[in-house]
């Protein structure tokens, strides 16, 4: 296939990225990806590409894919003459930033348009999981987004994602459990540390989309949430991570309120349950999960330490400040 | 009390089935609902439940309703399920469902009866209960279990003497005619206007499915015997509920308002399972294989469903029964909650 990422100024990592080459009877489409340069989403549209370019270990381009950038509100001038069958929109959390290109798509006969939400939607349930039809919150910036595109396009699928690891990742997620853990350093959760929250490998994110690209039919009006099929819990995630780095771990919980701190800033997960399950996709395209949290750790760990990452100085404010309200002594 | 039961029109095949029931506790619903549904699709239904008719036992839910499946048509019998093979001398059966055992030495009796005379299919009823505690919810057909359980000795030694066995693994229930209070002890308390004390942060999932949808799975499996043949299934509904969840949706049935109070059991000095009726800690399981290879649907729909459970509690007149709270107490003293006198 051939894609074309289509990035505000990426940051990519240099690291050794496996994708699965999977032998496609379908045919062969052109699939453009308007990718974020920021933000724990970016590495969707890097795994996406590369699973539908089909390479092995070379990186987008050397593996036969187009990267371009530019603004999306100027879509049409950076992409003037291409043609697409389908396209991916990785960037955009309200109707305003997305718009230009679903307009712009629709108008160059662009079939089928896939978009990347947030399982962040949802309205907080008492009876998890997130089930893909629950009730979203009205006002999040994506729930315009998915409606417009549900509106003016014959073929169109949402995905909702939560949390991610993988090579290549743009924003922390073990990492920040890695840098406490290798200092001997607690690792303060909020809460209970029993909230459920959910940690995909990125690689199960791209072989969704890329089903959905193969079976657009199948694809077609619907919603699918865009993660594994296990959750963790915050404890929990703490603990793995400590088994993968194969140190001990020491955790901490505190009340944000209590402490003075705010948890968003304190800690990457929602401190709330947060756990949507990818039913739609089991059911509808056949989709199977890969993400194995303690072996993919592992591999997380290893890359962590081949960059040095353990080795960097690291200042733990927050950390330090919450501690110092519990008391908690941290060693030198 | 009304029971709605769905009628199902089965180009399937009449089968002879045996329930052997505990007489007592959490489960003893599922065979009640199971018979009622089996009778409505219009099988031949045994239902032999432990102990005495005359005993004490006898004078709960859903036993004291067991007029209902005679009158659809099934057949209730008593006795010790050591001695199955004289309680129901002569009786020929498709199926048998273990609803009683919890280990090896009680089950193991039953099933070589149940061989001997050329019963096809065994199933059981197990628990999500073995399941490993992991950070890693939910529980998954397949997961480790606890190797020690009693309930684990039984799915294996069935596996390995009947061609065609399934497993079935509950959590909680609720649903007319249950053994056990679950809702009611959310109930009481509301309808009170008491504190509902919950142990640890109120988060813990856990699963509380209607006894409808585990006596449908049920039912599938009887009447798809080859594809449910060699398969564990997680018995519940496809939703958890956290254990703060769950006082909410029940006060939300009731219409009343609800005051949460958390307490650490230890730090109280209670033991939590006398003081709280679902485990202190995340117990979810999902019904993934039931619908992979069953085709099965669940319908539980807590808000929907207490609603009726509510119903009922009033009717009954139990909202304005006298009761004691003493663990309550305790508990609500320990943390200094005052209690609406």
């Amino acid at each position: 296939m051939n894609a074309i990422i289509y990035d505000d100024i990426v940051s990519q990592r240099n690291t050794i990225f496996k994708v699965k080459v999977r032998a496609i009877a379908a045919e062969k489409r052109k699939v453009l990806i308007v990718n974020t340069n920021s933000g724990g989403h970016a590495i969707i549209g890097f795994y996406f590409a590369k699973e539908l370019l089909g390479c092995g270990h070379e990186e987008i381009v050397s593996g036969g894919g187009r990267t371009v950038w530019g603004d999306p509100a100027e879509i049409g001038k950076v992409l003037e003459g291409a043609q697409f069958d389908a396209v991916l929109d990785n960037n955009g959390k309200d109707l305003d930033t997305v718009r230009p290109v679903a307009d712009w798509a629709k108008s160059c006969g662009v079939k089928q348009f896939l978009f990347i939400s947030s399982a962040g939607i949802y309205k907080p349930a008492d009876e998890p999981p997130h089930v893909e039809g629950d009730v979203v919150k009205a006002d999040a910036g994506h729930v315009g987004v998915e409606k417009y595109i549900s509106e003016i396009f014959g073929s169109w699928s949402v995905f909702r994602p939560q949390y991610m690891i993988g090579s290549g990742n743009n924003k922390d997620c073990e990492e920040w459990f890695f840098d406490r853990i290798v200092r001997g350093r607690p690792v303060p959760i909020p809460g209970s540390g029993m909230q459920l929250t959910n940690i995909s490998h990125a690689r199960d994110l791209s072989s969704m989309l890329a089903l959905a690209v193969e079976n657009p039919s199948a694809a077609s009006g619907n919603i699918f949430n865009c993660v594994s099929d296990r959750a963790v819990t915050l404890d929990g995630m703490a603990k793995l991570c400590a088994q993968a780095a194969g140190i001990p771990v020491e955790i901490v919980h505190y009340d944000p309120k209590a402490v003075g701190v705010d948890a968003k800033k304190a800690f990457p997960f929602r401190n709330m349950h947060f756990y949507a399950e990818p039913r739609a996709a089991k059911e509808i395209l056949g989709w199977q999960g890969t993400t194995n949290l303690p072996e993919d750790l592992k591999e997380r760990f290893d890359e962590y330490v081949k960059i040095g990452r353990d080795k960097k100085p690291m200042k733990f404010e927050l950390d330090d400040k919450i501690l110092a309200a519990l008391k908690v002594p941290v060693a030198a």
